[in-house]
């Protein structure tokens, strides 16, 4: 019975040594940025020329962009608001970028300024209408994109 | 003292030079072996069915019975101080002047009888389910797949929830998730799987000796959840026998749709009263193949090993074990419902286990088991420039007392026990789902009467789950977080009527309750690889409902069927549902879980039969049909009717087959939901079992998809744009020492 007693013990010996092997186990990463935004305000200058709040564009400002063909439009500032509408501060983390998809990039192209990263120009290409959609991507996904916003090109 | 059994080991067939006289009777002999000392077991008493008598091995175990027909016979083997012993057996031209060896576990030694083991059925309910969905020997080499769930694909009512090929999970009656428990010799096998699409299961099937589906009154000794199944893996990573020698396999596994290649061991070395033994298993695989292309990012890498020890003194057993699964995978991306470009996912499991199992031999208990085990769990998922996006970590302790009765006045059997589970769960990256502990607390117990041809089985479970939040108490968007509790009682009731020798109907009656997990109660925010924006519900109750279940049994020497009905009513199911509301910064619809009423009905048939001494036609037929109850609109992801039909010529030698599996179309979709085109497609295989030195060896080569054709899983989250594997060869090799 004695070495019954020994051998039990022994084991458990070897179970709570495993258990103290298993001290160096690792915690997750948090990562605190919650830039959550809800929507954008596209600004000239400190106008707002369109905003774009909870999936739709407001329709107290303008519905589409307008360029003519070969105009490159006024630079766009790009603003983005938070769940209440409130602006926020431009992203700080550096997984953050600025992007953009364009329905048909034989109408309109977007000329985008590496210094000044939430800015961007429009230029047309050609007459004919199509839709830009604005992401703020983090890494490889977009973290909040825009409704589709036409453009319209004319002669 | 009052005997019962299980028998471990194989059945080695030595075959004799001679080949069968063209007579109409054979004769062969048996041979009972004491499987720790390997000594013949005299005055053993061998118990014919199908002939009505008995016999008993001489002074030297032996047995020589002649006489006998072709066909197939039931035997049950006993002897005082061993287990007693059930198989099936069939009686060919090829078994002609063969001697059966059969080894005999001494009682003290044996398996408890709570787990459901293999060729030994400790009822007969367990011995007609066992038929459903039961997987070992060379059936099990054949099915195996690169996943657990591929390896049960074939078998009637399971389906399979994919994202890729690595993170495939089993989906039982359309019931997938953490509806069904997965389970390692029946403990839980304590990962994130039944969470998200996107995570695999922790285990792998190249290394385990059975894979089974429990079903019944039996699965309230592992789960609340009485609809459904447990699927458990019978690895023995803890073993109870006892052996004078060294015992193990190697084996080795390649595939070519994704050219992956697989290598596993696995040993116990004696050195009394000490049993070191160690198992390991490593695949790796690329990208696999579909019929018109290659399907990105679908690679895997794993390593999964377990090394203890065990200890033997008298009545009583102890060992402890330590393993790790350590995986690598990939979950393709670039479609609706998924991450643009992919996510890679970095896996790591560490388990602690000890166990002990003191044989008492009361008059009341006959064995108690006592396991405690404590899990380490790290998952990351990585985006395509290796920026971390999510991580899960938990640390489980879990541990559980048995008691496993002797036969009563009152129960031919049982068991009752206790467990606990508690579990912190922690996140990191990009996932705003709080931090949360989680602790269970369960008892039940299990038992079964007989009355002559009535056999009634019986289990009740009660469990308390807490899941507390850190901080404990605070608002959130999708209301306040706080502590949740739990008090559940699940119950199912059976009773099986033998008919006649060959007619069996059985009835099943069950409660069953889910408390809603973690992700369904808190998560707050899209998941990223599965890239939908799933929302919790704080407010979610236990998911309930009531199963009712039919199943007929018709057996005679050449002839199997099996026909289930089943009827699921489920007052609160939950689900995610779509709110209406959209997630103004993806712009996708969000779903929150909400408990709703659900109904799902199905059936299952299997038909098996022998056309002559050698060749066997198997085929099986499940469906299931699940309606929201209220608006009668489908449930999501419920799989289409599905067949498999199996034809096999086989001797002790040699098993050739084919197979053709068919499913008809899915178009009774949810919303958002795609539906799925029928499909067949057709297989083949072969096996050779051979000795090689002092090893038993078995081949394989199996073909699958043989005429590459394009066919989608409707269970598949990536089926809108990917199709399933082309064809596919796969060879395998297992020896046996």
């Amino acid at each position: 019975m004695f070495n019954l007693k020994l051998l039990i013990i022994l084991l458990f010996g070897i179970f709570v040594a495993l258990l103290f092997y298993s001290c160096s186990e690792s915690s997750p990463t948090e990562n605190d940025d919650h830039y959550e935004a809800a929507g954008l305000l596209l600004k000239q200058g400190n106008t707002v020329y369109m905003r774009i709040f909870q999936a739709k564009i407001d329709n107290n400002y303008n519905q589409s962009i307008s360029l003519k063909t070969g105009q490159e439009s006024l630079v766009f500032s790009v603003v983005f608001l938070d769940e209440d509408g409130k602006e926020l501060p431009e992203p700080t983390d550096v997984n953050k970028s600025f992007g953009w998809v364009i329905d048909d990039n034989t109408v309109v192209s977007l000329e985008y300024d590496n210094k000044n990263k939430w800015s961007f120009r429009l230029k047309g290409l050609k007459e004919g209408t199509t839709n830009l959609e604005l992401r703020l991507n983090h890494n490889d996904h977009p973290d909040f994109k825009t409704p589709k916003i036409p453009v319209v090109v004319g002669k | 003292m009052k005997l019962k059994l299980i028998v471990i080991f194989i059945l080695i067939f030595q075959i004799a030079s001679t080949k069968a006289e063209e007579t109409d009777t054979y004769s062969f002999s048996f041979l009972i072996l004491d499987a720790q000392t390997n000594k013949s077991v005299s005055s053993a008493d061998i118990l014919i069915s199908e002939k009505k008598s008995s016999y008993t091995t001489d002074e030297n175990g032996e047995l020589i019975l002649s006489d006998f027909k072709l066909g197939r016979y039931h035997i049950e083997i006993s002897k005082i101080g061993y287990k007693t012993y059930h198989y099936d057996i069939i009686i060919d031209s090829s078994l002609f002047n063969t001697c059966l060896i059969f080894r005999i576990m001494p009682i003290s030694f044996s398996k408890p009888t709570v787990i459901v083991t293999g060729s030994t059925f400790s009822s007969k309910y367990d011995e007609i389910f066992s038929n459903i969905a039961n997987l070992e020997g060379k059936e099990l080499q054949r099915e195996m797949g690169m996943s657990l769930a591929s390896t049960l694909k074939n078998e009637v009512g399971v389906s399979i929830r994919s994202m890729g090929p690595a993170p495939a999970r089993p989906v039982i009656r359309g019931l997938g998730g953490n509806r069904i428990m997965i389970s390692q010799d029946g403990n839980d096998i304590s990962d994130l799987s039944g969470t998200s699409p996107d995570h695999s299961v922790t285990l792998e099937p190249f290394n385990v000796e059975r894979i089974e589906v429990i079903r019944g009154p039996k699965v309230l000794l592992y789960t609340p959840i009485t609809i459904g199944g447990v699927v458990n893996v019978v690895k023995n990573d803890l073993p109870y026998q006892r052996s004078e020698k060294t015992t193990g396999m190697v084996s080795s596994f390649l595939e070519s749709a994704n050219r992956g290649f697989l290598g596993a061991y696995n040993i116990t070395v004696p050195f009394e009263p000490y049993y070191l033994f160690s198992n390991l298993s490593y695949k790796k695989a690329n990208d696999i193949r579909m019929p018109d292309s290659i399907l990105k990012n679908t690679s895997l890498n794993t390593l999964d090993y377990t090394f203890g020890t065990a200890l033997n003194i008298d009545s009583v057993f102890a060992s402890v074990s330590y393993s790790e699964f350590d995986s690598k995978y990939g979950i393709p991306g670039g479609f609706v419902g998924g991450h643009p470009k992919g996510v890679n996912i970095e896996m790591f499991k560490r388990t602690i286990g000890i166990k002990n199992v003191t044989h008492l031999h009361y008059d009341l208990i006959d064995n108690i088991e006592l396991q405690f085990g404590r899990v380490y769990y790290n998952h990351k998922e990585f985006e395509s420039n290796n920026s971390l996006g999510a991580e899960f970590v938990f640390t489980n302790y879990n541990g559980s007392v048995i008691f496993n009765q002797n036969r009563t006045k009152l129960f031919d059997n049982g068991s009752f026990g206790a467990s606990f589970n508690i579990r912190d769960l922690k996140m990191g990256g990009y996932v705003f789902t709080p931090p949360t502990t989680s602790s269970n607390f369960s008892f039940y117990t299990y038992q079964n009467i007989s009355f002559d041809n009535i056999h009634l089985y019986f289990g009740l479970r009660y469990d308390y789950t807490g899941i507390q939040p850190k901080p404990k108490s605070f608002d959130s968007k999708i209301g306040r977080i706080e502590q949740r509790n739990f008090n559940t009682i699940s119950a199912s009731a059976s009773i099986l009527t033998e008919i006649t020798d060959e007619f069996a109907l059985a009835f099943n009656l069950s409660r069953s309750n889910r408390p809603p997990t973690i992700e369904e109660l808190f998560s707050e925010g899209p998941h990223l690889a599965a890239y939908s924006f799933d929302i919790g519900n704080p407010n979610l109750k236990s998911e309930y409902g009531y199963g009712l279940e039919l199943t007929s049994y018709y057996k005679q020497t050449d002839f199997k069927f099996s026909f289930s009905t089943f009827a699921y009513l489920m007052p609160y199911y939950i689900i995610p549902r779509n709110t209406g509301k959209i997630n103004y910064a993806q712009i996708l619809p969000i779903y929150q879980t909400e408990g709703v009423p659900a109904n799902l009905f199905g059936a299952e048939i299997i038909i098996d039969y022998f056309l002559n001494r050698n060749l066997n036609l198997n085929t099986n037929f499940s469906y299931t049909y699940g309606e929201l109850a209220e608006s009668r609109k489908p449930l999501p992801m419920i799989p289409p009717l599905k067949s498999i039909t199996t034809l096999e010529w086989k001797n002790t030698k040699f098993n050739l087959g084919l197979r053709i599996t068919a499913a008809l179309s899915q178009k009774r979709v949810d919303e958002f939901e795609e539906p799925t085109n029928g499909y067949i497609i057709f297989g083949a295989f072969a096996q050779y079992t051979f000795p090689l030195f002092d090893f038993v060896s078995n081949i394989s080569l199996i073909g699958e998809n043989l005429t590459d054709k394009v066919y989608r899983n409707h269970l598949s989250r990536i089926k809108s744009v990917y199709p399933e594997a082309g064809i596919n060869i796969k060879l395998a090799y297992k020896a046996y020492f």
